[in-house]
């Protein structure tokens, strides 16, 4: 042992070396014969020869070699006795099945005292010149780690396994190196607080002194907690990678036999070690409890019952944890820099995440490269190699997307939130867009909710960000799909390049169609999605990963365009009749989306035509379909020009045309069928009008569109997927869609989505948004005397006010005084009408002098104009949506019922058939039926309230249970689409 | 590359695409407009003279006066729940409130008889008197809040300054009298007046001591249509206002018997800037039951001032066709105008006992049906397109014409009116 312990990296300066004296120049080397060798065996027969041979061939041989058969059931002993009679061993003792490892070697050293200890696991395979290097190491250390690697296969290069481990406060294993990681000697000797036993060399006098193996750590984690004695105590603890073994790990892996699942030893064992130090019980459970939720999402049961076994192990065996303890000494002298980060688990969980997501960059701008000569004949790691270019395809669309959209975007910038066609305005804020959800009948708004995360929390932003974002997602999505169907990284760049153009130019992002914006995302995504589960070769839990992953795309695509549920729905069940064996993939693919659907689907029965619409389908303007422009992608009023849509389409239609006429005939048939079928059934859909809830609606026929898109790129990708070169057709359709593209950045947003603000003055917004929850009745009149009309207030127009009559409750009496007052026919009754219909204002713009004077001239109407050509009207008294009926009618303006009579009721601004909830000071309001009042046709909303005051929430209910129902569905697509914990174990060498 | 295959896929293509453009040219379906309402249809009519009220409503309507100079509220005058009233000796104004579209007028008595139709309230309007001399302006407010009334006084020779006719203030419920003698002694003369808060109703009427005269207001257009010159009136005057700063060239025609066509006293008319004028038409109509229709370059006001041999100078106002018609009158002749390009078969009920009679109207022309007189008689009009149509009562007192006015609502054109879940 050195002097003074030597800890920490060797230098941080990476050139003191030049300098440095040698530390142990002056140490004598280590006698070979010193040490004493103990191997432990127990139901190795698989692997013994091996583990035997490699010590038979050690270039330097320890002085003994002792070995301890605990009790194997298998040829263990013979083998050994064997190789003891060849001299491979020089001693063999047996010992009973319940003997522990640490049990074992003090058996092996009984009375001895040997310099140096050598422990050898049966699996544990030294090279050559293992004893040599870690004798090496053991001049300036009291405990030597080797490097362990995984097992070597042919062909294969060597991985890492481990180089010293250290553990954090709750157990969890802090591996030094990256398991798997390439052995390139990329590792350098370090203070490690512990490893495993496998190959430790120890020195006789520090054994000794820490006491050996404790029993109370039986089988796992021994090593780290006999090094972590050992820097307690001030022994130098130091990694050495030039010594290695190869290190099987049955154990843990399962190889060997053993009564009980692996993870309950090596569980109890952490917890052991943690607990002895000072971790307490109830954040040791806590921590075991959400290791159990993890293993039960990576569809690992039995890891789970493992982990809550070990846990009960444990806290019933709280003697041994305090056994352990007391073998500690008072006094640590563990360096703190050998303890891992508080925060590790954390650093290491957001490691893996961005570890996944740069790999599947990777995946997407690389590609391997042809077979090679070298890769078939070569002995070593001369397998594919990755072509690892600086500006790849992929990197010049995403540039160029980036570009465009950032343009683009200019003419969406300054006046306000971005709304306009098929999209309404987004929610004022995350909570909204949730109340938006919870309150809402659509389920598609829990996404839109949930992907406002993406606009930090702003749905505004992200409405924002989601059209002029939406032509890039497109284009990824596509090259997502066509590398999975090994379309080389050029070819799909053009072709996600054309399909961006596409959505830009069919009108998606500038007319506000968000339906078909997440299907030109999504659409690619669940093509892919699907294509691995026709794919899926994986047996048991993992095989349901791939039809999760399409059920998921499913939902989303489903929930956008219902009647894509009901075409996948008939697609999967032909093809589960017709393959039997993967009824279980088509369940799993389609019951979620229908079960997500389900609250939704009593609507569709009476309305069927809401399965051929996309998501708010009234908040559609009535724009007239297009006659013989349809062929041309003019489904929607894009603003850009026609011209561009001419050339764009005419250059997809000959590419389509040439390529199609390289096909095989099947292939040609299946191409035209599939180009000829959307776009004549679309054509036919755009001539009709469809029945939805609170009015008539035109078909969505942007999933057709894009449905012609993808079967006129169809048969270039077929034909150009093995082209050893790029034909002029490819070069064609990327300059057809960097012309969509320049079009879109020149022309921006020139179609019906707009920056637009609210055309109300701001002290009307106000009340609206107080706790008197008014209404607005606004009208603008255009000069060709035509008057658009409204109904305003905190909660509409926003996202899902188009899936019901946008107008909302008492639409049909708020139509009424709409014509009223534009015909100038206005009920002298109209303030109280508007009272009672919870409405404050009253917002005309463009209206002539006679109806302003009309209006003026009205009992309870205030008239203030708001611009140079609007007027507001404040309906006089202090409107609100709630009034509480008692011997007067009065209105509730501050959310606070004051105390009044017995048995009151609170008349809310509302339908009855609308869902409404009332609590007073927390506690619910009993709802009650049948009340109206005599001038409206329908009856309200009302509840029944005591003489009690108190904080008064009135307010649409939320729909907890559909939520419910949607979490669940979600939650299981998750737990079934998450990798599975044997799938995580697969070498990552098998992957490269 | 082997081109029959790209012939044949060429084909397929235009093929597909052919049967593409060929659905794409079906019509397609419109939305469905909004869904019919029932309007809370209100009618207020304002009445300026005092005498026997005549009212025709489908819906239920009542009466009540204007407050008197002091502001005290007039009170309940009369109320129906529909069809045609006759209310004798109603002083007025007063203020008439229907649930439906309503048809009112006043009918005085006397030496010298006069007809004067009840109007809304309006913001803005035009008066076109012959003889300023002999007229005071009536000017009233029926709402609860004060208007204030600009007036601009259009000569012969361009605008007429006048002290005083700007910022005239009308408290609510109250009726001021303003003499356009003083303002404006020569004719003719049209008085155009906007509000520039509230509103009024307003007409022109002779000062006491000459021959009772009622105008009603009208307001300018670019194709007017003056209904009701009954046959054989021995004088008819047009007279026009330009409230504008442009020349208007006028096209004056008639509905005659069995065509239109141009006025010769007319030919070549146009109106100076800011200017009014009248012309006699003479014997041009012939005698003829006519509508009269004045078509201009640019908005102008018009009427027709027809004189009976006895009695005072009726003065017919603008109205707009329609195709169901009616009026409490007291019967005499009815004359409907075709004033559109097809004819028109129209019903005629005058009589709960009698049965409807049926007439057909020729494009561009007039007819004339006689019902017998009697002190009250509604006389209503159902027609298969749109008509103008009026009564013509003469006696020794002179003539009295009574416009028929529209009973129902037009059918609402589809779209006009569309909810728009943008507007926010």
């Amino acid at each position: 042992m050195s002097e003074a312990p030597q800890r920490g990296v060797i230098e941080d300066d990476l050139w003191s070396w030049i300098d440095a004296d040698d530390p142990v120049s002056d140490v004598p080397d280590i006698d070979p014969s010193s040490v004493v060798a103990v191997m432990v065996t127990h139901n190795a027969a698989e692997w013994l020869p091996r583990q035997l041979l490699s010590l038979a061939m050690l270039t330097t041989r320890p002085g003994r070699i002792v070995v301890v058969d605990t009790g194997s059931t298998d040829d263990t002993a013979s083998l050994v006795q064997k190789a003891h009679a060849e001299g491979v061993v020089d001693e063999f003792l047996e010992a009973t099945a319940d003997v522990t490892f640490g049990g074992a070697v003090d058996l092996a050293l009984v009375d001895a005292e040997p310099e140096w200890i050598w422990l050898l696991h049966d699996d544990s395979a030294p090279r050559k010149d293992a004893l040599t290097e870690l004798l090496d190491g053991a001049r300036q250390a009291d405990i030597v780690v080797p490097k362990l690697l995984q097992p070597k296969r042919r062909n294969y290069p060597e991985t890492l396994s481990e180089v010293g481990q250290a553990i954090t406060p709750g157990g969890l294993r802090v591996p030094m190196v990256e398991e798997g990681d390439i052995d390139q000697g990329q590792t350098e000797a370090r203070d490690v607080l512990g490893a495993s036993t496998a190959g430790l060399l120890i020195r006789g006098e520090a054994w000794r002194e820490i006491g050996g193996l404790a029993p109370e750590v039986a089988r796992h984690r021994d090593g780290v907690d006999l090094c972590w004695r050992a820097n307690a105590v001030g022994f130098r603890v130091l990694t050495w990678p030039a010594a290695a073994l190869h290190h099987r790990r049955a154990g843990r892996t399962g190889e060997r036999p053993q009564d009980q699942h692996p993870h309950v030893d090596d569980r109890l064992a952490a917890l052991r070690v943690a607990g002895a130090r000072g971790a307490s019980p109830l954040g040791l459970t806590a921590s075991s409890v959400m290791r159990t939720v993890g293993f039960l999402l990576a569809k690992s049961p039995a890891f789970a019952m493992a982990e809550l076994r070990a846990l009960r192990r444990y806290r019933a065996t709280a003697d041994q944890t305090a056994a352990l303890k007391a073998r500690l000494p008072e006094e640590d002298l563990t360096p703190s820099d050998l303890l891992p980060n508080r925060w590790w688990p954390l650093r290491n969980a957001a490691d893996k995440l961005g570890h996944g997501i740069s790999e599947r960059y990777r995946d997407l701008t690389e590609a391997p490269s042809g077979t090679s000569i070298d890769e078939l004949t070569g002995d070593d790691f001369a397998g594919a190699q990755i072509k690892r270019r600086v500006f790849s395809p992929t990197t010049a669309l995403v540039a160029v997307l980036l570009i465009a959209a950032f343009i683009a975007g200019r003419t969406l910038l300054g006046a306000g939130p971005v709304s306009g066609g098929g999209m309404l305005p987004a929610p004022s804020s995350l909570g909204a867009a949730w109340q938006a959800y919870l309150t809402g009948e659509a389920p598609w708004l829990g996404f839109a909710a949930f992907s406002s995360l993406a606009g930090l929390g702003s749905p505004g932003w992200f409405q924002f960000l989601a059209v002029v974002m939406t032509p890039l997602l497109a284009a990824v999505s596509a090259m997502a799909l066509l590398r999975r169907l090994d379309v080389p990284s050029g070819l799909a760049a053009a072709v996600g390049l054309v399909w961006a153009g596409a959505t830009i130019l069919l009108g998606l992002v500038t007319a506000g169609d968000i339906s078909g914006m997440v299907l030109a995302v999504t659409g690619p995504l669940l093509v892919r999605a699907v294509l691995a589960v026709i794919r899926n070769d994986a047996e048991g839990a993992e095989r349901l990963r791939a039809p999760a992953g399409a059920g998921f795309w499913l939902v989303v695509v489903s929930v956008v365009w219902p009647l894509a549920l009901v075409l996948a729905t008939v697609a999967g069940v032909v093809w589960a009749v017709r393959h039997r064996q993967r009824i279980v993939d088509v369940a799993v693919g389609l019951l979620p989306a229908w079960l997500f659907m389900a609250p939704w689907m009593p609507s569709f029965l009476g309305l069927p035509g809401r399965f051929l619409t996309g998501v708010d389908p009234l908040a559609w303007p009535d724009f007239p379909p297009a006659s013989y422009a349809l062929i041309v992608g003019r489904i929607l009023p894009s603003g850009l020009p026609v011209w561009a849509n001419v050339a764009f389409f005419a250059v997809l239609g000959v590419a389509a045309l040439l390529a199609a006429s390289r096909l095989p005939r099947r292939e040609w048939i299946v191409v035209m069928v599939a180009v000829a079928a959307p776009l004549i059934i679309g054509t036919l859909l755009s001539r009709i009008i469809v029945q939805v809830d609170g009015g008539s609606a035109r078909v969505l026929l942007s999933p057709w569109a894009l449905l012609v898109v993808a079967a006129l790129l169809a048969p270039v990708v077929l034909t150009e997927r093995q082209a050893e070169k790029r034909r002029p057709v490819v070069l064609a359709l990327v300059l057809a869609g960097l012309l969509a593209l320049g079009t879109w950045a020149w022309i921006g947003f020139n179609g019906p989505v707009q920056s637009v603000t609210s055309v109300l003055p701001g002290y009307v917004r106000d009340v609206m948004s107080s706790p008197r929850d008014t209404r607005t009745l606004a009208l603008d009149m255009a000069p060709d005397g035509t008057v658009d009309w409204n109904v305003i207030d905190a909660r509409q127009p926003r996202w899902g006010t188009g899936e019901r009559n946008p107008a909302g409750g008492f639409a049909t009496e708020f139509n009424a005084l709409a014509q009223a007052i534009t015909g100038g026919a206005v009920p002298d009754d109209l303030a109280e009408r508007l009272t009672l219909l919870g409405v404050s204002h009253l917002w005309l713009r463009g209206f002539d002098a006679d109806h302003q004077a009309l209006l003026d001239n009205l009992e309870g109407m205030i008239g203030a104009a708001a611009d140079d050509r609007s007027t507001v009207w404040t309906v006089s008294g202090l409107v609100s949506r709630v009034n509480v009926m008692g011997p007067d009618l009065f209105p509730v303006t501050d959310g606070r019922l004051p105390e009044g009579p017995e048995s009151r009721q609170l008349i809310v601004a509302a339908p009855s058939e609308e869902n409404w909830r009332a609590t007073l000071d927390g506690k619910e309001l009993e709802r009650t039926y049948l009340f109206g009042w005599e001038m409206f046709d329908e009856h309200f909303v009302t509840f029944q309230a005591d003489a009690s005051a108190g904080e008064l929430v009135v307010e649409p209910a939320p729909r907890w249970g559909r939520f419910t129902l949607h979490l669940l569905v979600m939650l299981g697509l998750a737990l079934l689409a998450a990798p599975t914990l044997g799938g995580a174990t697969v070498a990552k060498r098998g992957r490269e | 590359m082997n081109p029959k295959r790209i012939l044949i896929s060429l084909a397929a293509f235009l093929l597909i695409a052919g049967v593409t453009v060929g659905l794409s040219l079906l019509t397609p379906a419109r939305k469905l407009a909004s869904a019919a309402v029932d309007l809370p249809r209100i009618t207020r009519l304002t009445c300026l003279q005092s005498g026997d009220a005549y009212i025709f409503a489908p819906g239920a309507y009542n009466a009540s006066a204007a407050k008197d100079a002091s502001g005290n509220s007039g009170g309940f005058l009369f109320t129906s729940d529909g069809g045609a009233t006759f209310a004798s000796e109603i002083g007025g104004p007063f203020t008439l409130r229907a649930d439906s579209l309503a048809v009112a007028g006043v009918y005085a008595a006397g030496p010298v008889r006069t007809f004067a139709p009840c109007a809304p309230a309006s913001a803005a309007g035009t008066i076109l008197v012959t003889d300023p001399g002999d007229a005071e302006l009536i000017i009233t407010n029926s709402d609860a809040n004060e208007a204030i009334v600009d007036l601009t006084l259009l000569g012969p020779d361009g605008e007429i300054p006048a002290v005083g006719a700007r910022g005239i203030a009308v408290a609510p419920g109250v009726t001021r009298r303003i003499a356009l003698s003083v303002l404006a002694p020569e004719g003719p003369v049209g008085v155009s007046f906007s509000a520039s808060q509230g509103r009024v109703a307003m007409a022109a009427v002779n000062v006491e001591g000459r021959a009772a005269r009622f105008i009603g207001t009208t307001r300018p257009g670019t194709d007017l249509l003056i209904g009701g010159v009954p046959p054989g009136a021995p004088g008819v005057q047009v007279i026009i206002t330009n409230p504008f700063e442009e020349r208007a060239d006028i096209t004056v025609s008639a509905l005659g018997a069995t065509s239109t066509y141009e006025l010769s006293p007319t030919a070549d008319l146009s109106v100076e800037p800011m200017s009014t004028v009248a012309v006699d038409l003479g014997d041009a109509l012939g005698g003829e039951a006519s509508a009269i229709r004045v078509q201009a370059t640019q908005e102008i006001s018009a009427g027709v001032v027809v004189s009976g041999a006895t009695g005072s100078p009726a003065t017919l106002l603008p109205s707009e066709p329609a195709a169901h018609l009616a009026a409490t009158t007291q019967g005499g002749a009815v004359q409907l105008s075709n004033p559109g390009s097809t004819p028109i078969v129209a019903s005629i009920e005058a009589s709960e006992t009698a049965p409807a009679v049926e007439v057909r109207i020729n494009p561009g022309t007039t007819v004339v049906h006689a019902v017998p007189v009697m002190p009250t008689r509604p006389v209503t009009v159902d027609a298969d397109g749109p008509v103008v149509a009026s009564t013509a009562t003469t006696d020794a007192t002179g003539t009295i014409i009574i416009p028929l006015g529209q009973i129902v609502d037009d059918p609402r054109e589809p779209g006009s009116t569309e909810l728009s879940p943008h507007l926010r």
